[in-house]
């Protein structure tokens, strides 16, 4: 039953995606979208995933949202300090080995993706939880939190992501 | 009045974007080059992306153009990944260029 | 001149500052930043464009455009992170 409703919210979902590129709200336009919809959504479940599309890409939409805004946030202040940077023109950087206290493959991949989209960080290499990080010599977050042992910010939010 | 405030989002986007040219010619060593330049590169495709938005009103196209943000906001990061790991695991050597 | 104009000006000439960038670089990934860098210069002018036009077919035309510069982004890295051997 829940396993219907979910699917039902992520045809609901590309239909949308789909009216907004066909520019249109007319009747015709809303049944080709759910038949499409719903085509995609068989065919990326049958030939193109391992496991399950719900099973693999399961995200409670409250974690989403708070985890955009927060991304937000720490984008723009990151991208001042990035100005002083260029200004400064250091230029000496180093590596960390860091090893993340989530247990979810999608949400090790979403820090990832935060860590690359945040000025200072590149993510280079993940194997497991162990993820390589590329940064400046006096950036101090990862190694801080390493000698701590408690979380980052980040993954405080993501760690509730499977429901 | 709005258009106004449209206008100043993309001055300062132009800002960012300048700043980040000017970061791209200035470091000497790629790996300090990819972290900056790269990143700068978000910030102003957010924020002129924003003022796009709030200039073309509510329309189809507002929509669209919010479609193209969060799609280059996904896959951005993903290709500056894809580089600087494809430099890293081919041996390009750390703090090369500020060797003396 | 309008302002969306200035700013479709301004945006080329960072391309071309960029350009210079990709013509020089030392390594072949400096090339590609470049490359990267170009390719989201090239999806603002083409969104500023449509707005000056008022055409918003050419919206498709930068959609388009922002997932063939990903693709071939990552599989020009791959293929020099592997040397060639893409099997």
């Amino acid at each position: 039953m829940k396993k219907m409703v979910r699917t039902l919210v992520l045809i609901l979902i590309f239909t949308g995606f789909w009216l907004i590129l066909n520019e249109s709200l007319a009747f015709s336009q809303i049944l080709t979208g759910l038949f499409f919809s719903a085509v995609a959504l068989l065919f990326t479940n049958r030939y193109l995933l391992e496991d399950d599309y719900l099973g693999a890409y399961g995200i409670k939409p409250k974690v989403l949202f708070h985890y955009a805004v927060y991304l937000f946030v720490q984008i723009y202040r990151s991208g001042f300090s990035a100005i002083i940077k260029i200004i400064k023109g250091e230029d000496a950087v180093k590596i960390i080995e860091y090893e993340t206290c989530i247990s979810n493959e999608l949400g090790i991949c979403l820090l990832a993706n935060a860590i690359t989209l945040t000025p200072g960080t590149v993510t280079i290499s993940k194997n497991g939880r162990l993820l390589q990080i590329l940064a400046f010599q006096d950036e101090n977050t990862f190694t801080d939190i390493t000698e701590g042992k408690s979380c980052s910010p980040y993954e405080m939010i993501l760690r509730r992501i499977d429901s | 009045m709005i258009d106004l405030l449209a206008y100043l989002l993309i001055t300062i986007a132009l800002i960012f974007m300048a700043l980040g040219v000017v970061g791209l010619f200035r470091f000497k060593d790629f790996y300090s080059r990819i972290l900056i330049s790269a990143k700068i590169e978000t910030v102003g495709f957010l924020t002129i992306m924003i003022g796009f938005v709030i200039l073309s009103g509510f329309s189809y196209a507002a929509m669209k153009i919010l479609l193209i943000t969060l799609m280059v906001m996904i896959t951005n990061p993903l290709s500056t990944h894809a580089i600087a790991r494809s430099a890293f695991l081919s041996g390009y050597a750390i703090n090369q260029g500020s060797r003396p | 001149m309008t302002f969306l104009e200035t700013t479709l000006l301004v945006i080329a000439i960072y391309i071309t500052l960029v350009l210079v960038r990709v013509i020089l670089g030392p390594t072949i990934w400096d090339r590609l930043l470049g490359l990267n860098a170009i390719s989201a210069k090239i999806i603002m002018s083409i969104v500023i464009l449509s707005i000056i036009t008022q055409q918003s077919y050419l919206l498709d035309v930068a959609l388009v455009y922002a997932l063939l510069g990903f693709i071939s982004t990552v599989l020009i890295a791959r293929f020099i992170e592997k040397k060639g051997d893409i099997s």
